[in-house]
């Protein structure tokens, strides 16, 4: 048993904080929602007792963190921020682009974004990424799979590109027959 | 006896359904695909599920079913190869496969460690397919008799015995239950039509789709943390690898560990909770007890891989009955699968058994001949494994980036998912952070409205009466169980030596 003392340093102390806040948040926000009574639950019955539930658990944890010293192990490490910011926004990213300007430039803005988070990458490694990446995000996902995206900003643009690409293919058809 | 030729009549239809081309093709993708991600540290089973399942939607139920269960033994079995080739275990059940896997590589053993652990790996698999075999059909039909009440204790006992089974610690692990309850509740409740937690936003008016709180959690939250460590220095091993097949002294020797490997997997396999990895870490706990010599455990006894992977793989496998026979999943990775029986039609539970008995038995089928395909495939394509491990992770997490994009984005065609993907997987990250283990959430999501459901149910028939739960003797067991299982970890002396297993479980 330590002293009683503050320590933001813990992650009991921070994983109560979550449970406290979300239990609480989930108790506040079902107050709109009808509770019913026991034998016919309203939609507001099972979760405001599951926010209270969190909250108790949460509690239970942030003050047990005020207690006892906390072992290496217990103790938050350090945040990866760099990541931390870049990849959520790099989907985020993704996904804006994605409806407007087509897979390619949004795969292309995605690997940019994701990679620029780790810094040893070699130029060529960076390459070989971007060619292997856009090749299955366009060939596998939207040709083979057919998932409904614009390829490119342009729909003519994209038009033109398959064109060029049916006219490449056309002696592999000859030769394999469709 | 009538019993037995049932179920033979039953495990030859199913084997008439699994060897059709179409299903022997989706099961060897399925294993292929599987054991590609399981060899790659960093990427786990739920992520690699998760992933792949967008491109199943399209396959029949059969098909997306065989393919997906031929992705998780697939993910276990090369989730072994990077214990063994790198000290880096690539699935968290392989973590005990490093101990003696990798010095017995240093060794120069590296063939016969690959060999044994795929022998046993099958060995495990193929009794454990028999066991599912034999004790889904009377399970299923035990559970055909459950009524709301029962249904409900049952989940309250699978959601605190995943919380006692999971390392780290348990009241944090009850906690991150109920954050997953309440993910689970947000969307439209069925009973009033009335949007709940949905904060406006029409996207959310169907639910968080657990494909999406997977991926968050499983992939870009995990993405995050490994990029905490920015330079990963990988020790491949580089020799050539020789001597793949089994020598009969090495089977001889770990011919006891093995069958007590099954034994143990089989029977955690079953429980709630992260079964693979804790029937890992007892079976080497054993075998280390009870070996006349044990001086070479963790320099290279080769009955330590051995027992281990048998444990691991059978426990994968018996997995399957509770989510097959009662509809409710044990795991994180089971949890996935049944969310794809419901994307594909299919309520789960035990009726399955009876309404769809070719998709079933066809699957049961399909788990043996995929541990076999993954013998055949596994020993010879280890050279190719070898160079997927040379790939640094800085270039795998933005590919796996954009598969995670793409799949979210084409679940509903809709940029929703993948901003609620991009949400989650900080808040998930920042639980990692706080030591909140994401299984356990996973699983409250998955039954987050099937709870609910069974409460209401429970309490109506019962006119408001709680004491339902405790008046039913089979509902009744079942928090006997949840009381019992929670009143041993708080014992003391039984939590240090669950602190012990868990040691080095990082």
């Amino acid at each position: 048993m330590g002293t009683f003392k503050f320590r933001s340093y813990s992650k009991d102390f921070w994983a109560g904080v979550m449970f406290l806040g979300l239990g609480l948040l989930a108790v506040y926000i079902a107050r709109d929602y009808p509770m019913g009574r026991t034998m016919r639950m309203g939609p507001g019955y099972f979760p405001t007792y599951l926010g209270y539930g969190l909250a108790l658990i949460g509690a239970f944890v942030n003050i047990r963190s005020f207690f006892s010293e906390p072992p290496e192990e217990e103790r938050v490490t350090r945040w990866a921020l760099v990541p931390l910011a870049l990849m959520p926004l790099s989907v985020a990213m993704f996904a804006i682009v994605v409806d407007n300007f087509g897979l390619v430039l949004a795969v292309a803005l995605l690997i940019g974004f994701a990679s620029a988070s780790v810094r040893n990458f070699k130029p060529i490694e960076l390459l070989l990424m971007y060619i292997v990446l856009l090749a299955i995000a366009y060939f596998v996902f939207l040709r083979a799979l057919g998932v409904p995206f614009h390829p490119f900003w342009d729909d003519s643009f994209g038009k033109a590109l398959s064109d060029f690409i049916g006219t490449i293919m056309t002696p592999f058809r000859l030769i394999f027959g469709s | 006896m009538e019993f037995f030729t049932d179920v033979f009549g039953n495990l030859i239809m199913g084997f008439g359904v699994a060897l059709s081309l179409e299903n022997l093709v989706y099961a060897f993708l399925g294993c292929l695909l599987g054991t590609l991600v399981g060899v790659l540290p960093g990427i786990g089973p739920v992520a690699a599920i998760a992933l792949l399942l967008p491109t199943t939607f399209a396959l029949p139920p059969i098909g997306a079913l065989i393919m997906l269960a031929g992705i998780y033994y697939g993910s276990q079995y090369g989730g072994s190869t990077t214990s063994i080739l790198v000290n880096l275990p690539g699935e968290s059940s392989s973590v005990v496969t490093c101990l003696d896997g990798h010095p017995m590589a240093k060794n120069g053993r590296a063939g016969h460690a690959l060999a044994i652990s795929a022998m046993a790996s099958f060995f495990a698999g193929t009794v454990c397919t028999l066991i599912i075999a034999l004790a889904a059909p009377p399970l299923a039909e035990v559970a055909l008799k459950f009524g709301a009440p029962e249904y409900f204790s049952l989940m309250t006992f699978g959601l605190i015995a995943s919380a006692v089974l999971a390392s780290g610690s348990l009241i944090r692990a009850l906690g991150m239950i109920l954050v997953g309850l309440i993910f689970g509740i947000v969307g439209t409740d069925v009973n009033s039509g009335m949007s709940r937690f949905t904060f406006g936003v029409p996207g959310l008016s169907d639910g968080i789709g657990f494909v999406v709180i997977a991926m968050a959690f499983f992939g870009l939250g995990e993405i995050i943390k490994n990029l905490e460590t920015p330079n990963d220095q990988r020790q491949v091993f580089t020799d050539k690898v020789s001597g793949l097949m089994p020598r009969w002294v090495d089977i001889k020797m770990s011919a006891g560990a093995i069958c007590r490997g099954t034994a143990i997997g089989a029977a955690f396999g079953t429980l709630p909770g992260t079964g693979p990895v804790v029937s890992a870490f007892a079976t080497y706990a054993i075998e280390k007890k009870i070996a006349k010599d044990n001086s070479q455990f963790g320099k290279g006894d080769i009955r330590g891989v051995a027992g281990p992977e048998a444990a691991n793989n059978a426990a994968a496998q018996t997995a399957f009955i509770p989510t097959l026979t009662l509809g409710i999943p044990g795991s994180g990775v089971m949890a996935l699968m049944l969310g794809a029986m419901m994307i594909q039609g299919i309520a789960p539970g035990p009726q399955v058994m009876t309404n769809r008995p070719d998709l079933f038995w066809g699957l049961i089928a399909s788990m043996w001949i995929g541990n076999l395909m993954l013998v055949i495939l596994n020993l010879p394509l280890i050279g190719l494994w070898v160079q997927l491990l040379k790939v640094p992770y800085r270039m795998l997490f933005p590919a796996i980036l954009m598969f995670m994009c793409i799949g979210t984005y084409s679940l509903n065609n809709s940029i929703i998912d993948p901003l609620l993907m991009a949400f989650f997987g900080v808040i998930g990250y920042a639980f990692m952070k706080f030591g909140c283990e994401p299984a356990p959430m996973l699983l409250g999501f998955i039954l987050g409205p099937l709870m609910e459901e069974n409460l209401r149910r429970a309490l109506l028939i019962s006119r408001g009466d709680p004491t339902v739960f405790f008046t039913r003797p089979i509902s009744l067991t079942f928090l006997l169980l949840a009381a019992a299982s929670l009143l041993v970890i708080i014992l003391p002396a039984v939590r240090k030596k669950r602190d012990q297993a868990f040691e080095g479980d990082e």
